[in-house]
């Protein structure tokens, strides 16, 4: 007699792949432009899914998932430039026609000019589908009602290259625990600096002076001092923050002191449904969330404190959950997360248990937002990357 | 149990809205901007639009004989200005390579940009000072107005140009953006020379805009016009004093020809410009009523409105009356012959049975006919173009859904019929259906205006020496760009169906095109 509980649990999940299955085809498979690359990348994606939702372990194939989303988007986008302009670097008629494409990252530093003036201090197509502000605005309000700032441990096509370079060493040679609070500050400090100076200039400063992630996208032309330094600023916070500073601190640097869309996320993500709770009754103090939190999330206070959830700038990318021992940490419904308890409560039935647990959803909804972004990008940049040693 | 129905929206959310949220983001974005109306900040984009003025199209040929050289290079259409733009000064540009600029912005009906040898001169302050030649003698062969002399003179040639004064005693290299296929032309006058200064202060100004060829042998690098054209000089200029402009601004109150035709050959004198008054700040609130007509127009009354509402109803009534008869006469051939599926029935009279029940508003005779015609050959165009019409409108009476899906489907049969047609008259069936089926759907929903509306200009390179048939077209397309929010291109063809409708008889039935242009004050 089969047990009657295992088939309804994998009947349920077996609706959640199916589901995902779908979606997945829609997006990456119908009306593809490649569509031998687009199948195979639609084949890699189920079966990450199918792992995730089997083992239950979602870290290991986010992050590969992650990283592979950054590099192949920057491969596909400066290709997409390229093809357009004949260059990575911003031309003139592209400013003056207000086509420069529009990041999410811009989002927090145009809301306030614009409310105040009615215009967009972007020189960005308005609508449109690709990279245009209120695509852009849009994807944002999703994500805020959705996952919240999980986008940045899920989408986010720029964080994926911090999430690749933290993997690199396997120590941290520079421990961030005490400091982690100190860095959040930082991070908060620095969107209203931020905030200010683009209100103050009129203009979006973050993407003129500090943006890392030029060097992977676009930038202007290197023509005068002005630029040359501005050049300078974003190679060196490119290496810096990108690069060097994750491989030494296994942390998400950049993602978790700098970029003004994370700490904006941060103060959004009370609308989201989803949360990351600690059972303050179950939780032994090891310190191990602390250690594999990529976001400065979680310290001492927070655990010695009893505070039942990480600090405000909890990614939900699942680390700590899966790194507990003693199964203290879980995702839950933000309208059903109480202070310091896992409410546990669910339905008794398996298949329901299984299809509303609030990890599954948050999981089948950050999966399926992160595979629709990356839809067009992933298999061009395949494409692209193949092309360059195979031919067109 | 709250709760529990909260988790299944939730479940709801993550299972469906979400993804088709993403889906429907190109139909969400358009319905959001169709409220918010965003606009980028102009100090990135060269500052507010301050003032336009519309050059007729098709202008360019001088004094109205000049002809293009033979050399591919001067494409057709590329010496054709359209649109002039003059924006206000910017004194804190972002993302630009002045930090205070004037820009100025050339409009042509096609590219490239690097055959042209394009000059402005512009009295800034109307004080009565200034130089009433040209830069240099006998170059472009005409004069100015003594009653404006001109500060600046403005050269551009390709992706570089420079600015003077009358005095000579200033000259700095201006910026020049060149974008959209070389038919863009931005000229960006940095203002931090002081001897440049006097822009700023200037409520308005007066411009003389000319377009040449550009040799790099001719006098004053203008491209030499004979009688004959060559490789190398453009063609049917009657005299040596003929100027070398293809085509230039003139004031509302004249015209081109008659200006540049000027000349004399006793006493060697040139023909003589008159300027363009151009305001240099942008009205407070620059409506789209505003911007496509200018200051000063009366609004229409509401006799001159419901006149023209009647009169559409009964120029409508005798069109469908004359496609009524049309279909008949094509039945009555067609029934003798046997019907529709009669195998001695040739397809080009199918076809034509086709075309006439769809314009005489058979849709369900125009299906059976055209799907009988799709069945002998699916590539047909003409049958893919109406097939595809006729869906489009059946969309109407569909609940949303269910429309949204018919008009994405008709769309691929339009798109299939567009991308096969090679004949003229394939490519009129075809695009009409495909401009009137973008006109007819909403924007908001399919983003189709500016699809629309480029058909339309795609038709009327096909029409000739049909005015009435183009005014039309320009209409049409007009109106797509205005819907698509392209209003300066919009005011276009706005102008040129307005000019093309002032040449008809009385008795034409163009009534739908005035009450377009009465609507929005353009005379």
């Amino acid at each position: 007699m089969p047990n009657v509980s295992l088939i309804q649990k994998t009947s349920a999940r077996v609706f959640l792949l199916a589901a995902m299955t779908l979606i997945m085809w829609s997006f990456v498979v119908s009306g593809a432009e490649h569509p031998l690359v687009s199948k195979l990348y639609w084949l890699a994606l189920i079966f990450m899914y199918a792992r995730m939702l089997w083992t239950g372990k979602v870290t290991r194939y986010r992050s590969v998932f992650q990283f592979a989303f950054a590099v192949l988007f920057a491969v596909s986008f400066i290709g997409i430039m390229i093809d357009e302009r004949g260059s990575m670097s911003m031309t003139s008629g592209s400013i003056l026609n207000a086509e420069t494409p529009f990041c999410q990252i811009t989002v927090p530093l145009v809301l306030i000019p614009y409310a105040l003036l009615k215009t967009v201090i972007f020189p960005a197509r308005i609508d449109g589908h690709f990279a245009s502000v209120l695509a852009m605005f849009i994807i944002w309000i999703l994500s805020v009602l959705s996952i919240g700032r999980g986008w940045c441990s899920w989408v986010c096509f720029y964080g994926g290259w911090e999430e690749g370079t933290s993997c690199f060493a396997k120590k941290a040679k520079i421990p961030t625990l005490d400091r982690n609070k100190d860095l959040r500050a930082i991070h908060f400090g620095f969107l209203a600096f931020i905030v200010l100076a683009s209100l103050t200039a009129l203009s979006v400063v973050y993407c003129e002076w500090f943006c890392p992630f030029k060097l992977v996208t676009e930038f202007y032309p290197v023509t005068d001092f002005a630029s040359l330094l501005g050049a300078m600023m974003f190679i060196s916070s490119f290496v810096a923050l990108v690069v060097v500073m994750p491989i030494l601190t296994k942390k998400r640097v950049q993602c978790g002191t700098l970029c003004p869309f994370g700490s904006f996320q941060s103060l959004m993500d009370r609308f989201s449904l989803y949360r990351i709770v600690i059972d303050t009754d179950k939780c032994v103090s090891c310190m191990k969330c602390a250690a594999a939190c990529k976001f400065f999330a979680i310290d001492r206070e927070t655990i010695a404190g009893k505070k039942g959830k990480p600090e405000i700038t909890c990614s939900k990318c699942g680390a700590c959950v899966e790194t507990c021992p003693v199964g203290a940490i879980r995702y839950e419904y933000s309208f059903t997360a109480k202070k310091g308890s896992c409410s546990g409560k669910g339905t008794k039935n398996p298949f329901l248990a299984v299809l509303l647990d609030p990890k599954n959803l948050f999981v089948f909804s950050a999966f399926s937002f992160a595979v629709a972004i990356s839809s067009r990008f992933v298999p061009d940049g395949i494409h692209r990357v193949v092309s360059l040693f195979v031919g067109r | 149990m709250i709760l529990q129905i909260r988790k299944f929206l939730a479940l709801a959310l993550a299972l469906f809205g979400l993804t088709a949220a993403l889906v429907y983001t190109d139909i969400i974005v358009n319905a959001v901007q169709s409220v918010l109306h965003l606009e980028v900040d102009p100090s990135f984009t060269g500052g507010r639009i301050a003032s336009v003025h519309y050059d007729p199209v098709n202008d360019d040929h001088g004094f109205g004989g000049l002809t293009y050289p033979k050399s591919a290079e001067f494409g057709k259409g590329s010496l054709d200005l359209v649109r002039y733009e003059v924006r206000e000064p910017l004194t804190a540009a972002k993302w630009g390579a002045y930090p205070e600029y004037w820009q100025l912005v050339l409009v042509f009906l096609s590219g490239p940009h690097d055959s042209r040898n394009i000059r402005i001169y512009i009295d800034a302050d109307g004080d009565g000072k200034g130089r009433s030649t040209t830069l240099n003698e006998l170059g472009e062969g005409v004069g100015f107005d003594p009653a404006y002399p001109w500060d600046y003179a403005v050269s551009v040639h390709g992706a570089s140009g420079q600015a003077e004064t009358a005095d000579g005693k200033s000259s700095i290299p201006i910026g020049v953006v060149v974008s959209s296929g070389g038919t863009e032309v931005a000229i960006q006058i940095p203002l931090s020379d002081p001897a440049f200064r006097r822009i700023f202060d200037a409520k308005s100004s007066r411009h003389y805009v000319v377009v040449g060829g550009w040799s790099p042998w001719g006098y004053d690098s203008y491209l030499p016009v004979g009688s004959r054209a060559k490789n190398d000089a453009g063609g049917g200029a009657p005299s040596p004093l003929t100027p070398k402009i293809y085509d230039c601004l003139v004031p509302d109150d004249s015209s081109q020809e008659d200006t540049l035709s000027a000349w004399n050959e006793d006493d060697l004198s040139s023909p003589t410009l008159h300027p363009v008054e151009m305001a240099m700040r942008a009205p407070p609130q620059p409506g789209m009523c505003a911007r496509l007509s200018g200051s000063g127009d009366t609004v229409p009354d509401e006799a001159t409105l419901s006149s023209l509402k009647e009169q559409i109803a009964v120029e409508a009534e005798a069109r469908a009356a004359n496609e009524r008869s049309a279909f008949n006469e094509l039945r009555e051939r067609v029934e003798s012959a046997g019907g529709i599926a009669s195998s001695s029935l040739k397809e080009a009279d199918l076809q034509a049975y086709a075309a006439a029940a769809f314009f005489a508003g058979e849709k369900d005779l125009a299906s059976k006919a055209l799907k009988l015609l799709l069945q002998k050959n699916p590539d047909n165009p003409d049958a893919l173009a109406y097939s595809g019409a006729i869906l489009a409108m059946r969309a109407s009476d569909e609940p949303p859904l269910t429309a949204l899906e018919t008009v994405t489907e008709a769309y691929v049969l339009l798109d299939r019929a567009v991308e096969l047609s090679k004949s003229d008259d394939s490519i009129l069936a075809s695009r009409y259906s495909r401009a009137s089926t973008s006109r007819a759907v909403p924007n908001s929903v399919f983003s189709k205006a500016l699809t629309g509306a480029e058909d339309y200009i795609q038709i009327a390179s096909h029409i000739k020496n049909d005015p009435k048939e183009l005014a039309h077209v320009y209409c049409d397309a007009a109106v797509c760009y205005e819907t698509a929010g392209r209003d300066l291109d919009a005011g276009l063809w706005f102008r040129e169906a307005s000019r093309l409708i002032k040449g008809l008889p009385p008795e034409a039935m163009v009534a739908d095109v005035k009450l377009e242009l009465a609507k929005r004050r353009i005379p």
